[in-house]
């Protein structure tokens, strides 16, 4: 592993095995490992897995020569945070149960079909299945809005991730100063306990910020609007 | 080793194989046509992210998941929730199953036997099932 220096930067590199990278466990968790390291060194900015450049000259003039203003801003922008991962989900069975008890509809389609003798008909199937959904997106879209409104606060940038899971009600990626980690550990455990009949929350984190490569104008507007 | 504290379960790293992919895999920064991952292996690594669910299949897979859940206030499944339990992850070890011999025809499994995504791919099908008890 070596550095490959331009003013200011260093393009962090290896010899690779071949043109391709296989995305084994060894080399997903090496580059994810490597990143990590250097992340705790100071600001680190994750170059995407399997990215392979003919040679070092090319890693200067690819990459370093002409993106180093831009490299260097953003540096600058991720100095002194740390990506945070936050899931929210459902204790087991939690909004299904919830979305009957709230929806009569539901309530009475189920229990039409349940006793219906080979479980009723296609046509009312889909009718329930979509009433479900429908009020499952309900109680999620707010669930997940009081936990980012909690979580934001403490936040410069952040960024919903894709989790299709029936029982994530959010999965968000948030970069977070670190003098304001201890807030935000505060504020979600705060919104813990409130919901502890009915939901858990998980928080991965100090990351390297593989989420936030990219600082768009916006956020940094309303970074500053909240003083992070 | 995650910690729960105030009822935030907190963990400093990606811990699972399935984990530390989800936090890498098409994130940090592109250098523009020099991302050179080998792409069938990345197709067997991604598939449950990548699966897209038709609408029709979506709402079928609500309305079974309302009808088998316990609306009773009681821990105890019963007998007939308990022989529904043992046959549900009978089929779902044969998915396991299937899913693990692509993985080493493909020569992704190193073989060190940790179990690196197996967590992810069972929990997928289950949330997929609908049955989250």
């Amino acid at each position: 592993m070596v550095p490959v220096t331009h003013g200011g930067l260093a393009a962090v590199v290896s010899q690779a095995p071949g043109p391709h990278v296989r995305p084994s466990r060894l080399n997903v968790r090496a580059h994810e490992s490597v990143v990590h390291a250097l992340h705790e060194l100071g600001p680190a900015l994750p170059v995407s897995f399997g990215t392979v450049l003919p040679d070092v000259d090319s890693v200067l003039a690819e990459l370093l020569v002409p993106m180093a203003g831009d490299l260097e801003r953003r540096l600058e922008d991720l100095d002194g945070k740390d990506e945070f991962r936050l899931k929210a989900r459902y204790l087991p069975g939690v909004n299904l149960r919830e979305a009957v008890e709230r929806n009569g509809r539901i309530a009475r389609l189920r229990a039409r079909l349940a006793a219906h003798p080979l479980g009723g008909n296609h046509a009312d199937k889909l009718a329930l299945g979509q009433l479900v959904f429908n009020e499952l997106q309900g109680i999620r879209a707010s669930d997940a809005q009081a936990a980012l409104d909690a979580a934001t606060d403490y936040a410069s940038q952040w960024r919903l991730l894709d989790e299709r899971s029936d029982d994530v009600a959010l999965y968000v990626a948030l970069l977070v100063p670190r003098d304001r980690r201890s807030q935000l550990e505060s504020a979600l455990s705060s919104l813990a306990d409130i919901e502890h009949t009915r939901m858990r929350f998980e928080l991965t984190g100090p990351l390297a910020p593989w989420d936030f490569v990219d600082v768009p104008v916006g956020a940094k507007l309303w970074a500053s609007s909240k003083g992070l | 080793m995650p910690l729960a504290s105030g009822g935030v379960t907190s963990a400093p790293r990606p811990s699972s194989l399935a984990d530390v992919l989800d936090l890498i895999l098409d994130k940090g920064l592109v250098v523009d046509a020099y991302v050179r991952v080998s792409a069938l292996g990345i197709e067997v690594l991604t598939i449950d992210a990548r699966v897209v669910i038709a609408s029709v299949d979506t709402y079928l897979h609500y309305a079974e998941a309302v009808n088998r859940l316990d609306l009773s206030h009681t821990e105890v499944r019963g007998i007939h929730g308990m022989a529904q339990d043992v046959k549900e992850s009978g089929a779902k070890g044969e998915v396991r199953g299937a899913i693990e011999g692509g993985k080493e025809a493909l020569g992704l499994d190193d073989g060190d036997g940790d179990g690196d995504g197996e967590k992810r791919r069972v929990g997928a099908s289950r949330r997929r099932g609908g049955d989250s008890s």
